[in-house]
């Protein structure tokens, strides 16, 4: 037949162990901890390994491992470069994007600045190159 | 050069998987740490020293060996298992059934004499250690599952859901042994005394 077991509360139960834990604690405190050859064999094992470990870090393997992964990042890099030369490099990109994105009329074409300074120039009756070499310019620099 | 946390806010898997990047020191904490608590239980297990220190020293060995393929919650339920997997072995090979207060040869001293022999002297061995010494050898005859848990609660601080968790039961099978076994200890420590 199996047993039956109730509903068991932790908290009644941890209020019941109290005092019996004080005296088992204090029975095991007795008998006392591991003897010391038994602690010193551990930390020897510890050791041990230890020092394994950290010489598996400076193995050879570990060390050629490392080189060839250096040089596989330099590789790389070089031949990145080599592509973006080959392309023309992200400077040209960016130049060619900006003057994509240069302002535009409303009749969809760019503005030609140079062009309507020339315009305003004229209706004036001057020129770019009479303008700053004519008569009020040399009495100036006199 | 590495900076070494107060012991107490450095956690058993930091310190684990700093021993396992080389740092021993980090083992002899972890060793300190949980010293008391295995050796303890290992003790209140086998029912001899001499056991004890055997299997205490596995488990240590077997943690340093494997501190890389760490990969549980906790540090404290994969040790215990690790423990719990060597005592059955243990017992497989040598000896079906022990008690603490069994004696296999001359050089095994059952816990309950060994209470008495590490006391600080005999007059206090006689007053302060006659209730304990009843209480410890009613826990040698407690049935194996029932022990575990007590001891696991009492000497490896474990919760009930940790002691369920480790032992892979139920949280109310792990209660229900808990409870078996503080029921039996009061009784034959009340039986002894009256006898």
């Amino acid at each position: 037949m199996k047993t039956q077991t109730a509903c068991i509360d932790p908290d009644t139960l941890e209020k019941e162990l109290a005092g019996l834990a004080t005296l088992v604690r204090q029975g095991f405190r007795l008998a006392g901890e591991p003897s010391p050859e038994v602690e010193e064999a551990i930390r020897q094992e510890a050791l041990r390994c230890a020092g394994g470990r950290r010489a598996r870090i400076f193995s050879p393997f570990y060390l050629k491992f490392a080189a060839a992964a250096g040089l596989m990042l330099l590789l790389g890099g070089a031949f990145q470069l080599h592509l973006i030369r080959q392309t023309g490099g992200p400077a040209e990109a960016a130049g060619l994007r900006l003057a994509q994105d240069a302002p535009k009329s409303a009749s969809g074409k760019t503005e030609d600045n140079s062009g309507f300074a020339k315009m305003l120039l004229d209706i004036q009756g001057m020129d770019e190159e009479g303008y700053f070499t004519g008569e009020a310019a040399e009495a100036l620099w006199l | 050069m590495k900076q070494t946390m107060p012991d107490a806010e450095t956690s058993d898997a930091e310190l684990l998987r700093d021993y396992a990047q080389g740092h021993a020191a980090a083992m002899d904490r972890l060793v300190a740490r949980y010293r008391s608590a295995l050796f303890s239980w290992l003790l209140g297990m086998t029912g001899n020293r001499a056991d004890a220190e055997d299997l205490f020293q596995e488990v240590w060995f077997r943690v340093i060996r494997h501190a890389g393929r760490f990969t549980d919650v906790s540090f404290k339920a994969w040790m215990w298992k690790i423990a719990r997997n060597l005592l059955i072995d243990f017992r497989r090979k040598r000896k079906p059934d022990i008690s603490l207060d069994a004696v296999e040869d001359e050089e095994d001293q059952p816990l309950v004499d060994t209470l008495v022999a590490k006391g600080a002297g005999p007059a206090e061995a006689v007053e302060n250690d006659d209730l304990t010494r009843r209480v410890m050898r009613a826990v040698g005859t407690l049935p194996d599952v029932q022990r575990e848990v007590f001891l696991m609660r009492v000497q490896g601080d474990f919760s009930f859901s940790e002691i369920a968790e480790t032992l892979n039961i139920p949280l109310n099978t792990a209660l229900g042994r808990m409870h078996d076994a503080m029921m039996k200890l009061k009784k034959m420590v009340a039986e002894e005394g009256q006898s």
